[in-house]
């Protein structure tokens, strides 16, 4: 009877995951040109870090308080990214391109909705 | 920026004629378990017109789930069920959430004997994944997916055992329904047949399909069995369970199967002196003999 051994363990790498869903954050939004024609590059931080909440949340089912801790971030900003109506967003984005700082709701509805089409054409 | 259009999902729209090039056949996998193959069967046309036929077990490619109360016999009905198949060459997964895999390898070993199976063949056949000693395995789904498809990869894996599924949500339960939706799509994507432990909550009714997670394990899984167990405290019962007062009595009864047609009776479920379970009469022939 094989016992599988610990180094066989296969642990996925979040950081590919989420780098997945950035990348799908992107596409959603036009992609990069359409980000650069709107002088929202300072946008990148806010969809970076919402794209490894929802991986943290939904694929390793990390709490609030343990994804806050993780990305150095507040509980707060992770709630608002979880809580982020993707119903909504793409409707609020229109408003949001002349923003220069985005608002960690929009950024999480982005990730919510880049990770469930990842996850729908897996 | 102008609002996307929903996209449409062209490929998810088939005809039945196409779906059904690609259906699998369905086929019974013994389960180890005395009385319970005949359980579960199939519809034939004869020159008679149509004919219930026994399927000769769980039929192939479900995702099943078996749930009941503490020291119901539920872990007992899934070894029974690994060790048969691995006794046949078919290589089984057996994910353990609960016991270390050495303390599980010594259970399946005396259990093996008194089933009377060859237990070189099952060695060479039964891989254990040990969530119960890895953490990782149990709070990581990706982790615990990706092992298993490492190992399914690795072994030619086709039947898959997790008890339970409900120590993957400890704590979390409401994320049930989105690790058991990970985890049941896992298993139709790599053609497994499975099992899948749940334990029930105090509060949930014995004979019902619900258990830990509420009804999410039930509902997304392709079937449940659940198991009770009574004890025998009046003279009605004495008569209708042929035991004597006292005595705890332990039932079975397939709570639904979306794969193929299964008896809906309640059955008295047995602990052999040896430590097997198996399936006896239903209570509607215990009825019948007691009237």
């Amino acid at each position: 009877m094989a016992i599988l051994k610990p180094d066989e363990i296969q642990r996925p790498d979040v950081d590919s995951t989420a780098i997945q869903v950035f990348l799908k954050t992107l596409e959603i939004l036009g992609g990069p040109k359409k980000l650069i024609t709107y002088r929202n590059l300072t946008w990148l931080p806010s969809l970076f870090e919402a794209a490894y909440v929802v991986v943290l949340a939904n694929d390793y089912q990390k709490t609030e308080a343990e994804i806050a801790e993780y990305l150095g971030i507040t509980r707060q900003t992770v709630r608002n990214i979880l809580r982020a109506d993707t119903e909504t967003v793409m409707k609020r984005l229109e408003g949001e391109l002349q923003e220069k700082t985005l608002k960690a709701h929009i950024a999480g509805g982005l990730a919510k909705l880049a990770y469930e089409k990842l996850k729908s054409s897996s | 920026m102008t609002h996307k259009e929903y996209e449409i999902v062209e490929p998810a729209v088939t005809e039945l004629r196409e779906a059904t090039k690609s259906a699998p056949e369905i086929r019974g996998i013994p389960t180890g378990v005395e009385g319970l193959d005949e359980l579960f069967f199939t519809t034939k046309v004869t020159e008679a017109g149509p004919k219930r036929v026994p399927l000769g077990g769980f039929p192939q490619y479900a995702v099943l789930n078996l749930t009941g109360i503490p020291d119901t016999g539920k872990s007992l009905m899934v070894e029974q069920f690994a060790l048969k198949q691995a006794s046949i060459g078919l290589p089984v997964a057996f994910v353990t959430v609960e016991t270390p895999a050495a303390f599980l390898a010594s259970a399946l070993k005396s259990r093996a004997i008194a089933m009377s199976l060859d237990y070189e063949e099952i060695e060479s056949n039964l891989i254990l994944i040990d969530a119960a000693s890895y953490a990782s395995l149990r709070e990581e789904i990706p982790t615990l997916l990706n092992t298993l498809a490492y190992a399914i990869k690795k072994y030619d894996i086709k039947i898959t055992v997790i008890d339970s599924i409900t120590g993957l949500f400890e704590a979390r339960e409401m994320m049930a329904r989105s690790i058991v939706r990970q985890l049941y799509n896992f298993m139709k994507r790599w053609y497994q047949t499975a099992l899948f432990v749940s334990q029930k909550r105090s509060g949930h009714e014995e004979l019902s399909a619900e258990a830990a997670g509420g009804y999410a394990v039930a509902h997304i899984l392709d079937g449940t069995m659940v198991l009770t167990k009574k004890m025998i405290s009046s003279t009605y019962d004495e008569r209708l369970y042929k035991r004597p007062v006292g005595e705890l009595i332990r039932l079975f009864r397939i709570d639904g199967c979306r794969l193929c047609g299964h008896d809906t009776d309640t059955h008295v479920m047995e602990i052999t002196k040896t430590g097997l379970v198996r399936i006896g009469p239903s209570l509607t022939t215990l009825m019948r003999k007691s009237s």
